[in-house]
């Protein structure tokens, strides 16, 4: 069975209709991009699908349940975590802090614990500060743990909001735009870092502008344009797909299939 | 979690440097009544230390997540008008009072904690200052529950198995007591995922919402407990002051806890207790020039904010951060 | 007697609309949530016992030399107070603006010392029979006045090209600038008139009761309170919503008592603000972050 299957869910904003019967399945350890011009509607379908915004219609299920009236919080706990495309992190807590805050949902210590001080609550947070500071190691930015956000550069922000988005230990990763703002070598450690991922059995939904970026590292892509899918397929299949050259080229973008 | 009290100040600082600072700071608080016998400077300190857990508990809420909340002195006020009338009129002991201010006042913050999920910014101010002015209108006018303006008289010192605190000096180490305790419940949060989850929805709700963070949930913890703050230290001030009355609970009242939590330094525990320390003793240091102090206090809550946004706490991290980089000084890691 | 009550609550309700008026004009021109508004309409009534009583001008006269100074006030106010603070959380903001507040406050006790003082009602404190009401000539100044500077208002933010850039410089002051418009002098020109509103109303509300420093801060409370009900940022909420609050409150007084009028009227907010937060006349106006 699928891990996620999402079918023809719909979101509209007064008259405008930003997502229109979008479905897709995406399988355990696939890497799937989801891409389309500026305003097809990508961010507003990661938003549905994280419980940001609550669908019209259609369903998200994901191993085999409904999570299309949950709040975030729920669905992250059921195994969907996601990053922002405008990376927002914890500016007044640590990089490490910031990273067991997605551990929160999976620590199991009361607050009558806490305030009692007992040894499962240390426990369990030095558990979760250890799990934090591994997950800065896979990043490769371990050494950052005590620094805050506002002194760190873009490319290691974007990398410290997906460790964080990771500590909730989710079936499935949705990641927004992560290659913005990255330099070459950054983009590489990125595409490491998801690939990493895939071998561990944790699937990813990468939403992309760039089309280099995710045409080498993921199993399908999924075009949207004007909030419907206008093609599906692996990277080949959909770098040759007219109906997507035109999606792109007639709507004055740039980033032609590369 | 002693690291933890100086907030992030003490991780850099050497480790002889925070032993002296700790073994001088707790030397100075133990024997600070000591120093000054006076019935009034007692009085003084006492006041200090219950404002400061008041203040401490107000943090929470307002520093560490975030809610602008304005109504927390009515919380202290329903805190001292339940153990007041517990004491008075039931003849309550004093740890039945104290219980019972913390459970009403924790259930109030909880009502208080519902409407505010939905109504942020100015529109939670203007309805916590709402609620603020109601609490003590009610407080004035039901005249034969609460005493109306004329207030509560003769409420007892605090007693606990029969040893009566009867003197400033006795109350000031009970008061401190729990001033401890309260710290203690503070810096046992910051450290466990409750107190991150309490900063997170401060700087970035949608996004600890996505973490995995109930939003609701914390938020409401964040009430209760301050709350509960608040009650236990309107308890303590009944029962320190002997006298209450409306006019002790009003928007004046507000304000300078509002001005010790953000002049001090919100969302960190020495610059709350500075705060509180710095707004009680200064305008009775200046007494006799009132007005005048008066309105360099409100010229310098004006300047702390525009240039000292972290409040005077961060005066202190700059000097310790300069004493670090000056050469000679040894480094920390 | 209810049309005496009822034209009392009018006159209170106008003093409200022309306090709520110029702190919603704030808001909306400069994004600032003043706390110090209310020390401007307790300027404006202490303007108002020196110019009638020490220096025995004539209301009139007192009534224009208030206005323009407090325009002159708010004017400084705004180039020394509120440009350091653009952009600034709203925590920050309120902090400050009630630390001048406090200031303003004290200043004013060492002024005018801490005793209450009194101003005479014009044309006297005889009432006069108004078809069955009994009310002061006073009050109905008030409703006059108020009229007219509102019908003004309305007219030169409305028909004048002054008006209409304050207008465009409210609702988008990036694209205002853009366009040649001088943001800073609109924001200038705004708290000057929304100060020169807060002092009027001061100093037609004196001699109604009494003058003490801590007028502002109640007065503050109840501006709030009606740019809520009125709707937060709606011009015309302010002012409709300043009528009814005026209206309520002295029905409350008269009806219930006194002492309850203040409760009725927070829970009447209250209320408002769990049912329906954006007021009873809210305006749209472009989402101001």
């Amino acid at each position: 069975m699928e891990l996620l299957q999402v079918h023809e869910v719909v979101k509209r904003f007064g008259g405008l209709t930003a997502v229109d019967k979008v479905s897709l399945t995406v399988a355990r350890g696939e890497i799937r991009a989801v891409i389309g011009p500026n305003g097809s509607g990508k961010s507003t379908f990661i938003n549905v699908l994280s419980g940001v915004y609550k669908p019209d219609s259609g369903t998200i299920v994901l191993d085999g349940r409904h999570l299309e009236n949950l709040p975030p919080s729920e669905i992250t706990k059921a195994g969907i975590a996601r990053t922002f495309q405008n990376i927002q992190l914890f500016e007044g807590l640590t990089v490490l802090e910031n990273v067991a805050v997605g551990k929160h949902c999976r620590m199991t210590d009361g607050v009558l614990e806490v305030l009692a001080g007992g040894r499962r609550h240390r426990a369990i947070e030095q558990h979760a500060r250890e799990e934090a500071y591994r997950l800065l190691e896979t990043m490769g930015i371990p050494e950052l743990a005590s620094h805050y956000p506002g002194e760190l550069p873009y490319g290691q922000r974007r990398l410290v909001e997906i460790a964080r988005a990771l500590a909730a230990e989710p079936k499935l990763l949705m990641v927004d735009e992560p290659a913005a703002g990255l330099s070459a070598q950054e983009m590489n450690q990125l595409g490491d870092v998801l690939l990493d991922l895939k071998e561990k059995g944790i699937s990813v939904i990468v939403i992309e502008h760039n089309m280099k970026f995710v045409m080498g590292l993921s199993d399908r892509v999924t075009v949207l344009n004007f909030g419907r899918v206008i093609a599906e397929g692996t990277p080949d299949q959909v770098r040759r797909d007219p109906v997507v050259v035109e999606a792109y080229l007639g709507g004055s973008h740039a980033h032609a299939a590369g | 979690m002693l690291h933890h009290i100086a907030g992030k100040m003490g991780s850099k600082l050497p480790r002889w440097v925070k032993a002296v600072l700790w073994a001088g700071t707790g030397l100075a608080v133990l024997v600070l009544p000591l120093l000054f016998p006076s019935f009034y400077h007692r009085q003084l300190l006492e006041q200090v230390l219950i404002f400061a857990l008041l203040a401490l508990g107000y943090d929470l809420l307002l520093g560490h997540t975030g809610q602008f909340s304005l109504g927390h002195i009515a919380l202290f006020a329903i805190g001292s008008y339940t153990t007041a009338l517990l004491s008075t009129k039931a003849g309550a002991p004093f740890l039945v009072g104290l219980l019972a201010a913390a459970v009403v006042t924790g259930l109030v913050g909880l009502a208080i904690a519902v409407p505010a999920l939905r109504i942020k910014g100015h529109y939670l101010v203007v309805l916590t200052l709402a609620f603020n002015e109601i609490i003590r209108l009610l407080l004035t006018n039901l005249r034969e529950f609460t005493g109306g303006s004329g207030g509560i008289t003769n409420i007892p010192s605090p007693a606990i198995a029969g040893f009566s605190f009867n003197t400033p000096l006795k109350r000031y180490y009970l008061l401190l007591a729990f001033l401890l305790l309260g710290v203690l419940v503070i810096v046992r949060l910051e450290r466990s995922r409750f107190g991150r989850a309490f900063k997170a929805v401060r700087d970035a709700e949608l996004a600890a919402d996505v973490s995995g963070v109930n939003i609701a949930r914390t938020k409401i913890l964040s009430f209760v407990i301050s709350a509960v703050f608040a009650g236990v230290a309107g308890a303590l001030y009944a029962h320190t002051f002997h006298y209450i009355s409306p006019e002790f609970f009003g928007l004046g009242r507000t304000i300078i806890l509002l001005a010790m939590v953000i002049v001090g330094g919100k969302g960190s525990v020495a610059g709350v207790i500075a705060g509180v320390a710095l707004l009680t003793l200064l305008p009775e240091a200046l007494r006799f020039v009132k007005q005048y102090y008066m309105v360099a206090f409100g010229l310098g809550v004006w300047l702390t904010t525009l240039f000292l946004p972290d409040g005077l706490v961060a005066i202190a991290a700059k000097l310790r951060d300069r004493w670090i980089m000056a050469p000679g000084a040894r480094q920390q890691s | 007697m209810f049309a005496q009550i009822l034209v009392n609550g009018i006159a209170m309700g106008c003093i409200y609309a022309l306090v709520t008026l110029g702190f919603v004009l704030v808001v909306r021109a400069a994004g600032v949530v003043n706390f110090a508004h209310g020390e401007m309409v307790m300027l404006g009534a202490y303007l108002g016992v020196s110019t009638t009583a020490a220096l025995g001008l004539a209301p009139a006269v007192g009534l224009l030399v208030t206005i323009l100074i407090m325009a002159g006030v708010g004017a400084l106010f705004q180039r020394i107070i509120v440009q350091p603070l653009h952009g600034k959380h709203l925590l920050t903001i309120v902090m400050a603006t009630v630390g001048i507040s406090i200031a303003m406050q004290n200043g004013a006790t060492l002024i005018w010392g801490p005793y209450p003082l009194t101003m005479a009602p014009f044309f006297g404190s005889r009432p006069v029979n108004l078809l069955g009401a009994v009310i002061l000539p006073h009050t109905l100044i008030i409703i006059a006045l108020t009229g007219l500077v509102l019908a003004a208002l309305h007219l030169v933010l409305t028909r004048t090209g002054s008006g209409l850039m304050i207008q465009a410089s409210a609702q988008d002051p990036e694209t205002a600038r853009l366009m040649g418009i001088r943001v800073q002098r609109m924001n200038t020109i705004v708290f000057a008139t929304a100060a020169a509103l807060a002092g009027m109303a001061g100093f037609l509300v004196a001699p109604l009761f009494i003058v003490t420093p801590s007028i502002g801060f109640s007065t503050m409370l109840k501006g709030l309170a009606v740019a809520i009900l009125g709707g937060w940022g709606s011009l015309q909420g302010a002012i409709l919503g300043g009528l009814l609050f005026g209206i309520i409150e002295t029905l409350a007084a008269a009806y219930l008592s006194t002492a309850y009028k203040d409760v009725v009227a927070f829970a009447v907010l209250i209320l408002m603000l769990l049912v329906r937060p954006q007021g009873l006349f809210p305006e749209k106006i472009g989402e101001k972050v």
